[in-house]
């Protein structure tokens, strides 16, 4: 033993005891790397696009790397620690997140293949539409609501993790999150439930 | 400022449905195995830098009170200036190798080369190659291995790839690589996996035990058959960089600023790395380390580093002063070329080493190939040895230019 164990619950034993292996044995940092690659760049990825995401992603785990002598486990699971990290390296990318956004605001309905039937394009023109007011939306959002909004769709994090990922309060959270649910509710008119479609 | 919190679900921060319209909206991007690849290759990289800091920290620890390993490290600038100018015997721990010439008697004509003398001749030969061009190029062959998931035979993955850094604003800078199949080591492992039905690709289950330096791939699924060459352009972070020196990425301007003299080159990389590694709580003795943590930034410069001939050359001769390198003779790179290798040993925990053999051609100061032998246990305990390899086909200025397959980013 080279030193102590922190008390730790088991769940969270696994990740945190590998960040602990990996100062004495760094190559051991891969391991988190194969259990959260996937997540953090489809988070990134969503936010300013696969092609940046690409760096940005493996950024992250660089960054965690070398900061892997300051992650605390007491302070929450390595995996929020890792949203925690991506979202402070996209604070690099608000531009291109904006961009992205008001691009994604100005998308014109698609034009329908050759043998779509008249209401299902009319159905799809209706999403579309639904799909720029919350592109435009988004844009509009200030950043720490798009923060938090795009940890719980994307990290799947809660109160507690997004407080603890950003280090704030988690009254911020929670009243941050209070603002983004109101301008969705506002931007989608709450009609999004028929309008979520399957293609990705 | 801060509201407290309303009589929301805690647990639901957001509307389901908006969440799925959210998510919808922004697409769920997969990686590509290219990607996810390449990342994983970094923070290896990165790892494997490190790990001549940080896994000495227990051993160290355990070692305290012996004489000093590193008996033969202070060596002065003057010292390490005379080491350029002379062949000297400095008879430094870790020399290891039976030619030892003595001061100021020229080298025995014999096959067999000290270390220092291979790196000396390539810190000669290398000072010819070209000083300029529009991209700086670096070209590679990585090769690793991995059993199958069943862990009856060994298997090798290969990746090619291709970096061309530019500090013109006219010019673009790419990143192209392909992924160049898999397929079982040796004739024992091809017969195991004709036993085992010849399949053309491996899945491996989430919950498969990864083994240092032996993970399965990402994303589960490993393919025999090569992928397509693709390419991406550099941007980000990664345009304006010229590359990186372990810990940092070095701008244009920083690479300039890199001395080309070997005095002075020490003195900076002495300051980078402490300034890089050097933190309160890390536990490291950066001034006991200097002599691996050079080793390691002087093979990142003459394997990566868009710098002057000259300052690759000093970087050789750095290499050249340190202890625990020693000549491995004449021997074959992965990619069949003859070459003179330099062995050193990085221990990646107690007791447990990679051996590195690093492939140089004196003739032009080129390196060739990076070799690890790495080890690992098996899963009967039995003690592994992984294998993995980078190779360089080119790494130098050129006026020539990518040619990015059609298929890009």
């Amino acid at each position: 033993m080279r030193m102590t164990a922190p008390p730790d619950s088991p769940g969270r034993l696994d990740d945190a005891a590998l960040i602990e292996q990996s100062r004495h044995r760094p190559e051991s940092f891969a391991t988190l790397y194969d259990r959260y690659f996937g997540d953090i760049y489809r988070y990134i990825a969503a936010r300013i696009g696969p092609q940046a995401a690409d760096d940005l992603a493996s950024e992250t785990f660089l960054v965690a790397f070398r900061k892997r002598d300051g992650f605390d486990p007491e302070r929450g699971a390595v995996r929020r620690w890792l949203y925690g990290i991506a979202t402070n390296l996209l604070a690099g990318h608000r531009r291109s997140e904006t961009r992205r956004l008001e691009a994604l605001a100005r998308v014109p309905v698609a034009s329908p293949a050759e043998s779509e039937h008249a209401d299902r394009v009319a159905a799809q023109v209706t999403a579309a539409a639904t799909q720029r007011r919350l592109a435009a939306e988004l844009s509009r959002l200030p950043d720490g609501e798009r923060d938090v909004l795009l940890l719980v769709a994307y990290g799947d994090l809660s109160y507690e993790e997004i407080a603890q990922a950003l280090d704030i309060p988690l009254g911020t959270v929670a009243s941050r999150l209070n603002r983004v649910r109101r301008k969705l509710r506002a931007a989608l008119n709450d009609i999004t439930a028929e309008s979520g479609g399957s293609d990705g | 400022m801060d509201e407290p919190h309303d009589d929301q679900d805690v647990r639901q921060p957001v509307d389901p449905h908006h969440v799925t319209a959210v998510r919808h909206l922004l697409g769920s991007h997969e990686p590509s195995p290219g990607t996810v690849a390449e990342g994983r290759a970094r923070l290896l990289a990165e790892a494997a830098a490190t790990a001549t800091v940080s896994s000495l920290e227990p051993v160290r620890r355990r070692r305290r009170g012996r004489r000093g390993r590193w008996a033969g490290v202070g060596l002065s600038l003057a010292a390490a200036a005379a080491a350029v100018a002379v062949l000297v015997p400095m008879g430094l721990s870790g020399g290891g190798t039976s030619v030892v010439p003595r001061t100021g008697v020229p080298a025995p004509a014999t096959t067999e080369l000290t270390a220092r003398q291979v790196l000396l001749a390539a810190a000669v030969a290398v000072e010819k190659a070209p000083a300029s061009g529009d991209y700086w190029r670096i070209a590679t062959v990585d090769r690793s291995t991995l059993t199958d998931p069943t862990r009856s035979y060994v298997i090798e993955t290969r990746w090619s790839g291709e970096q061309w850094l530019t500090e013109r604003p006219d010019l673009q800078g790419w990143r192209i690589r392909r992924y160049l199949g898999a397929k079982p080591v040796t004739p024992r492992d091809e017969e195991a996996w004709r036993a085992a039905g010849a399949p053309t690709s491996w899945r491996y289950s989430e919950d498969m035990k990864s083994e240092q330096f032996a993970a399965p791939p990402p994303g589960g699924t490993l393919e025999a058959a090569a992928g397509e060459r693709t390419a991406e352009r550099l941007r980000g972070r990664w345009k304006g960089t010229a590359g990186d020196l372990i810990w940092d990425s070095i701008t244009w301007q920083e690479a300039r600023a890199i001395p080309d003299d070997p005095g002075k080159l020490r003195t900076y990389l002495e300051k980078y790395v402490r300034r890089q590694v050097a933190h309160p709580d890390s536990g490291i003795d950066v001034e006991k380390e200097m002599p691996r943590l050079l080793r390691a930034v002087c093979i990142r410069m003459i394997t990566g580093l868009p710098v002057s001939p000259e300052a690759r050359a000093s970087a050789y001769r750095i290499l050249a002063s340190l202890p625990g390198i020693r000549a491995g003779g004449e021997i074959t790179d992965p990619l069949g070329r003859r070459g003179q290798a330099l062995v050193y040993r990085e221990e990646a925990e107690p007791g447990l080493f990679t051996e590195i053999r690093f492939v140089v051609d004196p003739g032009t100061g080129l390196p060739l190939a990076e070799m690890r032998m790495n080890v690992a246990k098996g899963a009967d305990g039995r003690t592994v040895e992984i294998p993995s390899s980078t190779s360089y086909q080119a790494i130098g200025w050129t006026d020539e230019r990518p040619e990015p397959p059609a298929h890009r980013d």
